[in-house]
């Protein structure tokens, strides 16, 4: 009688996983084969195959501009957020001074902050200096205060493995704290930056919250772009960059699972 | 550890970055949101955050964001339960792979996801196809550019949110307590019940925490999912800011959702030190 | 109380074989201990006999009856684990009468029962407190009362004693004796310490890479280990590979010559079934005097010159590396007497003092320990 119970426990769960793990998946599934429709309108399953809206999207002005613009301003957010995480990292790790809790609370506080008060706070202080109109350089800055916890936080995690002896023995050993902090604690912490660094961008090339908020007419990013065209529906475009996209995260996906894990990710 | 001194030459840039786009335009929004309404009121005036709740399209908002949050976050909660389970039990090739379907759709754009989701949810989508063909309806009902396809937008957004809160928990749990507890004549159902699921409440509490707080605040996914006329408080907060262009009403939605966001982060804080307490 | 009789019992993992063949018997009652390092099998064996893992092959009867059926929680067994495994949100008293409530006992027998275990373990008043707010030494008290308050069959303890600090193990040995006693609990205690074996047990089963090395008491276990790995196990520092020679050497003694090396020993012991034997004799079995100090054994056959190597000083004696020429490595004897690097000295093997053992480590006896 327990065995029963047991087994059709495990089934239930199993079940209820499978059909959760599906649902997780089935919009990127979902819009990955409707891109590959043959009809001039979306429709799941397609009627037929064929890669016409492919072709339409690499044809599309929007798409490269936006496309470009999206890519500056990842790069750019993310070197800056790469170069502000290790210092805070840094800062965090191996110095204990007064006020340290509140400089913990101030580099974390995008991750409480909600991501539209960011973007309409940030919004609101460009219209008072009038500089609204400049929107490459406020979205570059939107997206590098946004992504610097991550980089923060990846670069700090893969700093608390070493501990400070290591620096000492280089020290003792004769090399100055920099080239002791170049030769010794730079190579380990590169695969804490390397992470922090793709989560970073891909976050920014993502992003619609702060970049709803802070597109100009000349600087709209792909996401901001693709919702505006999505939002009418015209032809099954929309489906070709959206599955463009998913592959784009999916390959820097990979290659944070193949170099430092899926860990950055479940440790929080 | 070294003690005492402020390291100015690294900290020093990363303050002023935060105190000047983060800190600054935060207090501005505050400025902006207290601004008296009328022309004789003084600073601070705060009838128009007291509004957001007074108005009936604000009162209605709240209602509605804290409505989805609770049915998002309970779902969340109930399927999250499972499929953590589930994949703590599975061996690490299969873990792996499990997980990387839980973390990879977090990555992906809102928009990408809502476009899935409206492809899904449609008229001539999947779901109603589905729900036709069950002959639990007749005609295609509605199930996007409404409350329903908020909630499964956001419950597709913090589903990952909940299961990897839970997975940390369940795969600390040591294996020698289901062991105790089965040599002293517990069944696997009552190792569950009585042993499983107490060892996870701190991973449940900080997940429905997260979740919860995450919900009342996200954006992109209701906005893109839920049509015009159902505005939530972030949603609202947008319209006023570009359709309605009145800033000072925008500014004072900014303020409840700020103060809402540091409520969440101090109870998930607390919660979290007294969960590592009582369990160490 | 109950027999445990393992009978040629496997466990396999991939391709590994964790447990191989392993056979032995507790006697109801008794206090077996399993002794081996790391890695031998012995917690394997134990995770079988307790059903937390399937066996592969062979059985494993209780009180007669065979088990491998069973799942783990109709097998009546008491389980103490190495890091304890109490509940951390139940408190003492609800920690130990997990088990009795899962056995639907009254509530009042339940309680009755849970405070006469907590009385025999010895735990003070603490019945409300929760794990973590105990000592070790208290937590180890608690998982024994839960085991034991259930009335278990058998009690299966694993290396219950290995996280306490060294003054507080030596007291729980004692305390285990006495629980052990007082209950007549059958007890299968795995353990990598051959102190807290040989004090402990009834019986010492040593296992080695998955299979039982040799089974015996205690003091028979000491004194004529059966095999060099065993000798080696239980702290016979000088193992050394030879040959038995034809006929006696003297009266009652046999001719061992030692592999690699000239030294003829004298042996005073049976002659064993197989001439290729290993020698093992204790460092502290051995006499080692100045050289030119001579005396009766400083001139008999067995007594060797050599030159002090290294020394350690270990408090109530000196323990010293000797090397001799006529024997293949270093020895190592214990002495009262001060000697300096480069000594030339004499040592003494009494005849009685050395072992004959089957050679069972195919790398060479001195390297046997996985």
């Amino acid at each position: 009688m327990a065995d029963f119970f047991l087994r059709s426990g495990r089934g239930l769960v199993t079940v209820m996983a499978v059909f959760w793990l599906v649902f997780l998946v089935a919009p990127i599934v979902v819009t990955l084969a409707s891109s590959f429709t043959s009809s001039t309108y979306l429709t799941f399953p397609p009627p037929g195959w064929s890669v016409r809206w492919y072709l339409s999207a690499f044809e599309s002005e929007w798409v490269w501009s936006t496309f470009w613009n999206s890519v500056v301003i990842a790069v750019v957010s993310t070197a800056i957020a790469v170069a502000l995480g290790i210092a805070a990292a840094r800062v965090l790790a191996r110095h204990r001074f007064y006020g340290r809790g509140a400089f913990e609370y101030a580099v974390l506080s995008p991750l409480i902050i909600p991501g539209v008060v960011v973007g309409f706070a940030l919004l609101n202080v460009s219209v008072l200096i009038e500089t609204q109109d400049a929107g490459l350089l406020n979205l570059i800055i939107g997206h590098t205060m946004v992504t610097t916890p991550f980089t923060l936080r990846s670069v700090w995690s893969s700093m608390a493995g070493n501990d400070l002896s290591l620096e000492e023995a280089a020290q003792s050993l004769g090399a100055t704290r920099w080239s002791a902090f170049w030769l010794i604690v730079f190579p380990l912490i590169v695969p804490g930056i390397v992470a922090g660094a793709i989560i970073a961008f891909t976050f920014s090339f993502n992003d619609v919250t702060i970049s709803a908020f802070l597109s100009a007419r000349e600087a709209r990013t792909l996401p901001v772009e693709l919702m505006s065209h999505i939002e009418y529906l015209p032809d099954p475009t929309p489906a070709a960059v959206s599955s463009l996209m998913i592959v784009i995260t999916l390959a820097f996906f990979l290659l944070v699972e193949r170099t430092v894990g899926l860990g950055v990710f479940a440790d929080r | 550890m070294k003690a005492g001194r402020f390291p100015a030459s690294l900290a020093t840039p990363v303050l002023l970055a935060f105190a000047v786009f983060i800190v600054a335009p935060c207090v501005m929004l505050l400025v902006k949101g207290l601004e008296p309404t009328a022309e004789t009121g003084e600073w601070p005036d705060f009838t128009n955050v007291l509004g957001v709740f007074d108005s009936k399209i604000g009162q209605q908002a709240l209602n509605r964001t804290i409505r989805i949050s609770l049915i998002v976050t309970a779902v969340c909660m109930l399927a999250g339960y499972p499929v953590a389970l589930f994949i703590s039990r599975c061996g690490p090739r299969w873990r792996g792979l499990l997980l990387a379907v839980v973390i990879f759709p977090f990555l992906i754009s809102a928009v990408v996801r809502a476009f899935g989701w409206t492809v899904l949810l449609g008229d001539s989508g999947l779901a109603n196809k589905g729900l036709i063909a069950l002959g639990l309806i007749e005609r295609p009902i509605a199930l996007v550019q409404n409350e329903i396809g908020i909630i499964v937008g956001e419950t597709h957004l913090l589903m990952p949110y909940m299961i990897l809160s839970l997975l940390a928990v369940l795969q600390r749990i040591d294996p020698n307590l289901r062991h105790a507890a089965e040599s002293l004549g517990a069944s696997p159902v009552s190792v569950f019940w009585r042993i499983v699921i107490p060892l996870t409440l701190p991973g449940l509490l900080t997940g429905t925490l997260l979740v919860f707080s995450l919900a009342m605040t996200a954006f992109a996914t209701p906005f893109l999912l839920g049509g015009g006329r159902t505005p939530i408080l972030t949603t609202l907060l947008y319209d006023y800011a570009f359709t309605l262009f009145d800033w000072r009403l925008a500014a004072a939605i900014g303020i409840v959702l700020l103060i809402l966001g540091i409520l969440f982060v101090t109870i998930h804080r607390f919660v979290s030190s007294r969960g590592m307490r009582s369990y160490g | 109380m109950s027999d445990v009789e393992v009978s040629g019992v496997s466990k396999r993992y991939d391709e590994l074989w964790a447990v191989k063949g392993v056979s032995f018997t507790a006697p109801a009652g008794s206090f077996t201990s399993l002794l081996g390092p790391s890695g031998c099998g012995k917690t394997t064996t134990l995770r079988l006999i307790a059903g937390f893992a399937a066996l592969d092959e062979g059985e494993v009867r209780i009180g007669g009856k065979p088990v491998d059926d069973l799942p783990p929680w109709r097998r009546n067994l008491g389980v103490v684990f190495q890091n304890y495994a109490l509940f951390p949100f139940m408190t003492v008293f609800d920690n130990v009468a997990f088990g009795l409530r899962r056995r639907k006992v009254a509530r009042s027998e339940t309680a009755a029962r849970v405070a006469e275990a907590i009385d025999l373990v010895g735990l003070p008043d603490l019945a409300q407190r929760y794990p973590r707010q105990l000592s070790g030494g208290q937590q180890q008290r608690v998982a024994l009362a839960r085991a034991l308050v259930i009335r278990p069959d058998v009690l299966l303890l694993d290396e219950p004693l290995s996280n306490l600090d060294a003054k507080l193990r030596a007291e729980m040995r004692f305390e285990l004796k006495r629980i052990q006693r007082e209950t007549g609990v059958t007890s299968i205690f795995v353990t990598h310490d051959q102190e807290e074996a040989l004090t402990l047990s009834d019986q010492i089963v040593v296992m080695n890479l998955g299979t039982v090395a040799g089974a015996a008491q205690p003091k028979a276990i000491w004194e004529q280990p059966e095999s060099a790995y065993v000798a080696d196990f239980l702290g016979v520092e000088n193992l050394f590979p030879g040959t038995v020679g034809d006929g006696a050497a003297t009266e009652g003694t046999l001719a061992v010559s030692v592999e690699d090396g000239e030294a003829v020993l004298h042996v005073a012991t049976a002659r064993p079934e197989d001439r290729t034997v290993v020698l093992g004799i204790r460092s502290e079995e051995i006499a080692v005097w100045r050289a030119g100090e001579t005396g009766d054994e400083a001139d008999g056959p067995n007594a060797l010159d050599g030159t002090v190597r290294e020394f350690t000083y270990v408090g109530s004696a000196v323990v010293y590396q000797v090397d001799c020429p006529a024997l293949p490595g270093p020895l190592i004897a214990t002495a009262q007497e001060d000697f300096a690097i480069g000594d030339s000295v004499r040592v003494h093997l009494p005849p009685g003092a050395i072992k004959l053992l089957r050679p069972d480590a195919p790398a060479g006896a001195s390297d046997a320990r996985p």
